[in-house]
């Protein structure tokens, strides 16, 4: 395997993508049951909670950086092979595939939970997958321009919504924030840690980085969109707070879709079901970020062709969200997520660096000495 | 392109055998309009529902049915079975609970109302006496509406004038919920055959354990929101006017005075004074016009309005300490003290028990400061 | 039978070998005569029905007559009076020539014939605009004849620069193509990828320009128009002057336009006649329209079948009570009744058209009424229905407009079987097509992505004239400036 990459003309995307590409990834299905798991450990202090995980991450991604600086042009695969030679290196470019694919394992099913639990009850569990799949493998076909190209559409197209949330704002009740920093300071690294959940997608800048045209642009638009996602985050957090109460918080799987149901207009009442419908929007740009990491990786590492990893990749996926239905392994799965992408996205790169800078350094003193 | 085609069809195919999902055409269902829980002699619940039936070819759509059972889910599944079409909750838009069933505790049927996604957040809630039954089978050629949309149409327009209290199931969950704050809710009767507000239920917890007049909920509101736009009546002594009336008007033979106002916009602030012995201090503003009185008093002079301001204020802290020590008699919290008690450090805490241990001996000391800043067209 | 001659050869032999080609064609048809002159036998020959008579009379053979001297075939070319004469042995050549109205001279004993185009042209005169109408504005369309039409547009755009090339396409029946664009502006790499696509179309005829299209698209199995077909010359003229390629071809009153993008075929001539705050209100209302078009009837669908609760209840109840009538499930009355707009539509576009317009006051009448009345529809869908084909109407463009109208279907039927899932799900795969097309390689729903915000007010405003120096750069321009924002409209008014 070529450690660096030569990316064509034609497939390279320039630098403010990474901005869509970043909040499209991050906001997803997370994002609706997210503010009930950061109260769950942090309480009224939630919004602390994840300014830290949101600090943190800026952290981790500057870590990202310094260690794609090293290396002329090359993603994660191409130095793990490099830092720790071929097999270990390999191997664990197949943890990164499996990452990825328990993610949009997660991603499927949870979405598939909400409809369920909301519009249809009756649907059978491997209808919503279907369909999510077939946008998923049309858009990946495409390549990665039509796969930046959805994921900016859709990013752009999607937060309409957010005026409507004025309503529950109105209704809000301060005392709930009171009194503050409460919270221990355990109980906040711990609600940091759930907010990470929210925050996964950020490893997508490992692979994705090879494809940026102009890379000494790319950190702005990074770091603009990791705010704007934590942006996002804390500000429906601060709004769920205010609104529910904290003893009934616990009860409501997904406040935040619970938020818009006392919007109404004389046209037009429930927006929860439109927030539903309108998630898929939301979702997709993930979905297909993750999918198109998995099939890039797999044709890196073991030269198989795309459209194959794609189709397989598809139908086991398929296979998975048709047998894993009820809410105890889902949950299962979405823990498991959580915990395996934790360490992998949040606290891999910690290790990586220094490892990365004492291999880089000889490489470059060998190259002095010649 | 064979592939391409290959997939298209694959996928299609796909689509449609696997479509099975329910369908709830509107024809097709009975869709719950407002809904009345009663319990009856043996423990069991009665409920009746307001339902739209766009499957008949009647006039009239709306339809009134009923049903018994142990649980409301089963009371619902029983009133079913006199409906033709399949009923769902997705439009209730107000339940009503029968005095009876308030005095027992409201929360079960609240609680299996929020764990259905489908409910709406917005249906309001209501006390019915003596019965939500009697309350929904009002004869709706009286009232020419359908009666689940009267009620929340009452419950919604006079919300904004502050005559009735609104309550929406999630208003009244996050109440219920957060310590240190009890409820209130409309109470209608059947008068003259329509539906009509005639007081507040006050609750404790979920059980509803007094009455207030109509008049109190603005103290209520005046608490927590800004009261703007709202009407309301004062009687003061005459003794302290009793200079200052219009020359024509001789000679007084009555004692009141009574008055008609207008609150521009009111608003209170409350603060904990005194942690330990749980002093409150409560100041209320109020701006007001003056549309109405019963004698003609002279306003241009300064002096007047300065003693007439004095007197509203003496009669509206009377007003609120009478009412607190009424709620303190029924061991109701609707102002919220405890709310401004859990803020702190030493009562975050606090937890119900306690709070109902403690609010009897809360001591509140209410400001009430007004301004007339209008009297109308004349002096 | 003769198979093959030789040249020189006698008078007789050549009309015996003609005639012979000429054996299941009737024999009027052909016109052969012999005329002596100068003791030289001279044959003039060509088809009776494509040659223009009054000039083979006045301008060929009343010279060829009374010339004074003895003729050859070479001093033909200088004395007679008719253009474009070519002098030629090839026999199979004469064949193709004379099919297309081209009269032959022979002199006896020379070694060859010369040639004179002497077609009749018959074509239908210049009309206005028919399937795209405007209301100020040239209103000229295309005719059928290729000349015609390049007469209008050199008229319009009466400049150098302009390139008009020809090519030819069809193996058995060829026919001749023109490729329209500015030398200065239009980018070379389209200009050629379009002629090199042309080129290599093999195929044995095309029926017409839009046909061509359709063989040389980006994709045939889109559910979009790629290139924009147009019949107004003022649109095509307008086009070119931004950098784009026209094409026309032979005998077809249509010309086509690439690159195009999504939002270009929303775009009209008449948006420039306006002033521009009109314009650009109309603008976004057919951007709007695309909208109504496709999502209101499955909407209704999706809510009235499965969505009940997003319908304020006062709303609902009356909803309720115009679909209790109706026995059939909304799915089933939306694809009835659209169906018969369409049928209507359809039947309107091929009846004539005061039939047409009978048959809609009929059909408006049945639909509307009747419909309602026997309990067929809801008068709810008859006013969503109503509303989107109105708006399926406003796209200026008679491709795209009837795409509109066909994607409509699959949308109801995903309504009908997934709610707002299914509708939302057509909107996703609806965005991810629109972004999988290609036009001439380049990218379809630009400038919205690759983001362009440059371009943003030219395609989704009007912008005032003095904003519209420069143009779009989504089709890469080779000049990017129409022209100079400082001089372009300064005015030396008197000042009082």
């Amino acid at each position: 395997m070529e450690i660096n990459l030569s990316i064509k003309k034609g497939q390279r995307i320039r630098a403010y993508y990474l901005f869509f590409v970043i909040i499209g990834i991050q906001i997803g299905v997370g994002f609706l049951s997210a503010p009930r798991y950061i109260f769950e450990k942090a309480h009224q202090d939630a919004w602390v909670s994840i300014i830290v995980a949101y600090l943190f991450m800026i952290l981790v991604t500057k870590v990202m950086f310094v260690i794609l600086s090293r290396y002329e042009n090359t993603d994660i695969f191409g130095i793990q092979v490099h830092v720790f030679g071929k097999w270990f290196g390999t191997l664990l470019g197949i943890v990164y595939l499996l990452l990825f694919t328990s993610e949009l394992l997660s991603l499927l099913l949870s979405y598939n939970e909400v409809v369920q639990v909301f519009i249809y009850p009756t649907m059978p569990s491997f209808v919503m997958p279907i369909l999510l799949l077939i946008l998923i493998v049309y858009s990946v076909l495409g390549g990665i321009r039509i796969v930046i190209g959805v994921v900016f559409l859709f990013v752009i197209m999607s937060p309409w919504f957010f005026p409507l949330l004025y309503d529950p704002i109105t209704r809000m009740e301060s005392a709930h924030f009171l009194p503050l920093f409460e919270a221990s300071v355990v109980d906040l690294l711990k609600g940091a840690q759930t907010t990470s959940y929210s925050f996964f997608g950020l490893e997508i800048l490992f692979i994705i980085y090879p494809f940026i045209d102009n890379k000494e642009k790319a950190k702005r638009p990074t770091y603009l969109g990791l705010t704007t996602s934590a942006l996002i985050v804390l500000v429906t957090t601060i709004i769920s707070i205010g609104y529910y109460s904290p003893n009934d918080f616990d009860l409501l799987d997904w406040p935040v879709v619970s938020l818009f149901k006392s919007v109404a207009f004389s046209f037009m009442e429930r927006f929860d079901y439109f927030i539903i419908a309108e998630w898929m929007m939301v979702v997709i740009p993930t979905a297909i970020l993750l999918m198109w990491a998995i099939v890039h990786g797999t044709e890196r590492i073991f030269q198989v062709q795309q459209k194959v990893t794609l189709y397989v990749v598809a139908a086991v996926l398929l296979v998975l969200c048709t047998f894993i239905n009820s809410i105890v392994d889902i949950q299962k799965v979405t823990d498991f997520v959580t915990t395996f992408g934790f360490w992998i996205i949040f606290v891999y790169p910690f290790v990586l660096l220094p490892l990365v800078l004492l291999k880089t350094k000889r490489k470059v003193s060998k190259e002095v000495r010649k | 392109m064979t592939k391409l085609f290959k997939l298209f069809w694959f996928s299609f195919l796909s689509i449609f055998l696997v479509s099975c999902v329910q369908t709830q055409e509107i024809e097709d269902i009975g869709i719950i309009n407002a809904g009345g829980v009663d319990s009856t002699k043996d423990d069991s619940i009665e409920t009746t529902l307001v339902i739209f039936d766009f499957s008949s070819l009647s006039d009239n759509m709306t339809q009134i049915i009923t049903g018994t059972g142990k649980t409301l889910g089963g009371a619902t599944e029983d009133a079913e079975l006199s409906s033709i079409n399949r009923l769902v909750p997705g439009k209730i838009k107000l339940t009503l609970f029968g005095e009876e069933m308030a005095k027992q505790g409201i929360l079960p049927y609240l609680d299996m109302q929020t764990r259905d996604a489908r409910v709406p957040d917005m249906m309001y809630l209501a006390v019915g006496r003596p019965t939500a039954k009697e309350i929904l089978n009002v004869d709706e050629s009286e009232i020419s509406k359908d009666v689940g949309q009267f009620l929340h149409d009452i419950i919604e327009n006079h919300s904004t004038d502050h005559n009735v209290p609104r309550k929406s199931l999630q208003d009244f969950l996050r109440i219920y919920y957060d310590i240190g704050q009890d409820n209130v809710l409309p109470i209608f009767e059947v008068q003259e055959k329509t539906p009509k507000q005639i007081g507040i239920a006050l609750f404790r917890g979920d059980q509803m354990i007094g009455q207030l007049t109509n008049d109190d909920i603005m103290l209520i509101n005046l608490m927590d929101r800004v009261v703007k736009d709202k009407v309301f009546e004062l009687t003061l002594p005459i003794e302290p006017f009793k200079d200052f009336f219009e020359k024509i008007e001789q000679p007084h033979n009555r004692n009141d005075l009574d008055l008609a106002f207008f609150i521009q916009k009111g608003k209170s602030k409350t603060k904990l004074v005194d942690i330990e012995n749980l002093i409150f201090e409560t100041n209320t503003k109020i701006q007001f016009r003056l549309i109405e009185q019963s004698a003609s008093v002279k306003l241009t002079e300064p002096k007047v309005i300065e003693i007439l301001e004095n007197e509203i204020e003496k009669n509206m802290e009377e007003r609120f300490n009478k009412l607190l020590k009424k709620l303190k008699d029924y061991g109701s919290d609707p102002f919220g003290y405890g709310r401004y008690y859990k803020r702190t450090r030493e009562g975050k805490d606090l937890t119900v028990e306690e709070w109902r241990e403690k609010y009897p001996n809360i001591e509140v000391k209410f400001n009430v400061e007004v301004e007339l800043i209008r009297h109308g067209a004349t002096d | 039978m003769v198979t093959n001659i030789k040249f020189p050869l006698k008078v007789e032999q050549l009309e015996t070998f003609i005639k012979s080609k000429f054996e299941h064609h009737s024999e009027d048809d052909l016109i052969f005569s012999v005329y002596t002159h100068r003791n030289k036998k001279i044959a003039v020959w060509g088809i009776k029905y494509l040659i223009d008579a009054n000039r083979l009379d006045s301008a060929l053979l009343a010279p060829l007559l009374d010339h004074k001297k003895a003729w050859k075939s070479s001093l033909l070319l200088n004395v007679i009076p008719v253009e474009n004469g070519v002098i030629s042995n090839d026999i199979d050549e004469m064949f193709e020539k004379l099919i297309t109205g081209s009269v032959f001279i022979y002199i006896e004993g020379e070694n060859e014939f010369v040639t004179y185009p002497l077609a009749q042209q018959e074509e239908r005169s210049l009309d206005t605009s028919e399937t795209e109408s405007v209301i100020i504005g040239p209103q000229l369309s295309f005719t059928e004849s290729l000349s015609t039409n390049l007469n209008v547009i050199r008229k319009i755009l009466p400049t150098t620069d302009l390139v008009i090339e020809k090519l030819t396409v069809g193996k058995v029946v060829p026919r001749e193509v023109r490729i329209i664009y500015m030398k200065s502006v239009a980018n070379e790499a389209d200009v050629n990828t379009i002629r090199q696509r042309i080129q290599e179309v093999d195929v044995d005829e095309i029926e017409d320009s839009s046909a061509l299209k359709q063989y040389i698209e980006d994709s045939t199995l889109s559910l979009f128009p790629q290139f924009l077909l147009t019949e107004l010359p003022a649109h095509l003229s307008y086009t070119v002057k931004e950098g784009k390629i026209g094409v026309l071809a032979e005998n077809s009153p249509n010309a086509f336009i690439a690159p195009s993008t999504f939002f270009s075929f929303f775009e009209t001539t008449e948006d420039t006649y306006l002033r521009w705050m009109q314009a650009t209100a109309f603008r976004l209302l057919r951007i709007i329209s695309i909208a109504i078009a496709l999502f209101s009837t499955p909407l209704y669908v999706a809510i009235i079948t499965y969505q009940y609760e997003l319908v304020p209840t006062a709303l609902l109840v009356s909803i309720g009570q115009s679909r209790s009538a109706v026995p059939f499930p909304p799915i089933i009355e939306a694809l009835l009744i659209e169906m018969m707009i369409e049928l209507l539509r359809e039947a309107g576009a091929r009846l004539p058209t005061k039939i047409g317009q009978t048959m809609g006051i009929v059909g408006g009448i049945v639909i509307g009424q009747a419909a309602v009345e026997a309990g067929l529809a809801s008068n709810f869908l008859i006013i969503i229905v109503a509303a989107s084909t109105l708006a399926s109407f406003t796209t200026p463009n008679y491709l795209m407009g009837s795409s509109l109208r066909v994607i409509r279907f699959p949308m109801i039927v995903l309504a009908g079987v997934y709610g707002l899932i299914g509708v939302m799900f057509g909107i996703c795969f609806l965005l991810i097509h629109l972004l999988r097309v290609t036009s001439l390689g380049r990218p379809y729903l630009s400038p919205l992505y690759p983001l362009r915000l440059q371009d943003f007010s030219q395609v989704f405003f009007n912008p005032p004239p003095n904003k519209k120096s420069e143009r779009a750069s989504m089709y890469r321009p080779k000049d990017q400036e129409r022209f100079s924002k400082e001089d372009a409209m300064e005015k030396r008014d008197i000042e009082e």
